[in-house]
């Protein structure tokens, strides 16, 4: 009980302190709360901010599937080769550790202008963590889990299937979790560069033209869907990765 | 035999990459892709050159440092005292440490326009998206490290009867800081990523702000040359945390053998 009434307080002092902020600097600065909930209203009951969400959800989509299946598939074979990981892993944590905002100009002028550089953007940032995390899980996959499943004659497939993917499940999780995260990122700071839709796009455009209370409701709208997406992605995981560690404690009770 | 496998690794390393700029470079120079698109490595280097030799390029480097340094120094300050005041207080643990442990998630240079409205439009926003990327790695981890602390620690600590102070210096300090160090690392990468971005933004001064500038100016070989140039940097940065690591640990286990 009492945590909900610290988070309250927590969630006031923090209001409280947007709305000094807009007292002391004017409305010309930092718009207020108050000002901010009716433009956020506004924005969505007039179906406004429909095809630019639209648009940012759809590129961060692809971008995560994509990301997911070249991250997965790139991780576990570094992973299993252990030569190879151990060449290419720092070469990957220097490509992550790059202010990738300053290749930007090189995905536009590779993709071009539309969806497609969003889609690229977002890729870059969300297949490098799950690469590395898919890499590190591979690598730590105890060597008699592997000898086990040859003992009881599984095929390559199987091993796979039922003993290294399960027994990667919780690095895999976590990778795809920062990944997704981090691609939503990406397709965001593209939409703010030579874009006309998506919420990025809103957000320069309000920086374009000074409006204050759009800056702040789409920077809302913006933070309160990376914090759902999140949880989304939190939650699925939560589900598969009880569903593998099920299988995974099944074929090993058998 | 580690320090020769490991050292037959980087020529591996140093192989591909250089391949890798072989290729470019010939397909560049045969003109498989437009010069609009990719410059040739060597166009690049040569190009970075001549800029490094412009005071006013040089002055963009400064500026983007020092704005990189002093996020870096507030962040690593504020979130050093937020996972102690964290691990301290439990109330305050409670209701933080959810937003803190889904921060990298939050796009805080959504806030840079605001920011930028109150407090001019000039190195401080810069500064402050920097700490803001930067401060939340850094408390993390000094959580993470005060609450994985043995209690035979605490505990021996205080039948010797060590004053307040003494612990957090001499116990607690010494003990999380591997932890300290892992979320040090992070906050520099951090900050750096922060600063470049929101120069990149908007913002007059800077190398973020060059490179946008070279893009919409198309001119492709300095964007090109100052990427090559943020790419050198953020490996060599890299390359330092890891050497200062690698130090203060092994400072760290000499303490500890004694």
């Amino acid at each position: 009980m009492r945590i909900y009434i610290d988070r309250l307080l927590a969630v006031l002092l923090v209001l409280g302190l947007w709305n000094f902020l807009s007292l002391s600097y004017g409305s010309d600065a930092v718009a207020a709360p108050m000002a901010t909930w009716q433009r956020l209203v506004m924005l969505i009951s007039t179906g406004f901010i429909g095809p630019h969400l639209n648009f940012t959800l759809s590129s961060w989509i692809v971008s995560v599937l994509l990301a997911g299946v070249v991250g997965l598939s790139i991780g576990l074979l570094l992973g299993l080769h252990r030569a190879s990981g151990l060449v290419f892993e720092p070469l990957i944590i220097a490509v992550s550790s790059l202010p990738k905002v300053t290749l930007y100009p090189m995905v536009l002028l590779i993709c071009g202008l539309g969806q497609s550089s969003k889609i690229a953007f977002g890729f870059i940032h969300g297949v490098l963590p799950i690469m590395l995390f898919t890499l590190g899980a591979a690598r730590e996959i105890p060597l008699h889990y592997v000898k086990t499943a040859r003992t009881l004659g599984l095929n390559r497939v199987a091993t796979l299937r039922r003993v290294m993917l399960p027994a990667m499940a919780s690095g895999i999780v976590s990778g795809m979790r920062l990944g997704a995260s981090l691609a939503l990122l990406g397709v965001i700071i593209g939409e703010m560069f030579g874009a006309q839709q998506g919420l990025g796009f809103l957000l320069m455009n309000a920086i374009d033209i000074n409006d204050t209370a759009q800056m702040a409701a789409v920077a809302l709208i913006l933070i309160f869907l990376a914090l759902a997406l999140n949880a989304l992605v939190r939650l699925l995981i939560y589900m598969v990765d009880r569903h593998a560690l099920r299988s995974f404690t099944q074929l090993f009770a058998s | 035999m580690s320090a020769r496998s490991s050292l037959s690794y980087d020529g591996i390393r140093l192989l591909l990459i250089s391949s890798f700029l072989f290729l470019l470079e010939l397909v560049c120079q045969l003109g498989w892709v437009q010069s609009q698109v990719m410059v040739p490595p060597t166009v690049m280097v040569h190009t970075l050159w001549k800029l490094l030799h412009s005071d006013a390029m040089v002055a963009d480097i400064a500026v983007t440092f020092g704005a990189a340094f002093q996020a870096l120094v507030i962040a690593v300050v504020l979130g050093m005292v937020l996972g102690w005041l964290m691990h301290r207080w439990s109330r305050l643990r409670d209701v933080v440490y959810p937003v803190m442990s889904s921060w990298y998630s939050i796009p805080v240079f959504a806030l840079y326009p605001m920011l930028i409205a109150f407090m001019g439009l000039n190195q401080r926003p810069v500064i402050a998206i920097g700490v803001l990327m930067a401060f939340a790695a850094m408390a993390l981890n000094t959580l993470r490290g005060l609450q994985s602390i043995p209690t035979v620690l605490n505990k021996s600590a205080r039948i010797m009867g060590v004053s307040h102070f003494s612990f957090l210096l001499r116990v607690q300090l010494p003990a999380i800081l591997p932890s300290l160090m892992t979320g040090f690392k992070m906050a520099a990468t951090y900050a750096f990523i922060g600063v470049i971005m929101a120069e990149f933004i908007l913002s007059p001064r800077g190398l973020g702000h060059a490179i946008s500038f070279a893009y919409n100016d198309f001119d492709t070989r300095t964007m090109y040359a100052l990427m090559l140039l943020v790419i050198l940097v953020s490996a060599s940065v890299q390359w330092v945390l890891i050497q200062i690591e690698r130090r203060v640990l092994a400072h760290r286990a000499t303490l500890g053998s004694v």
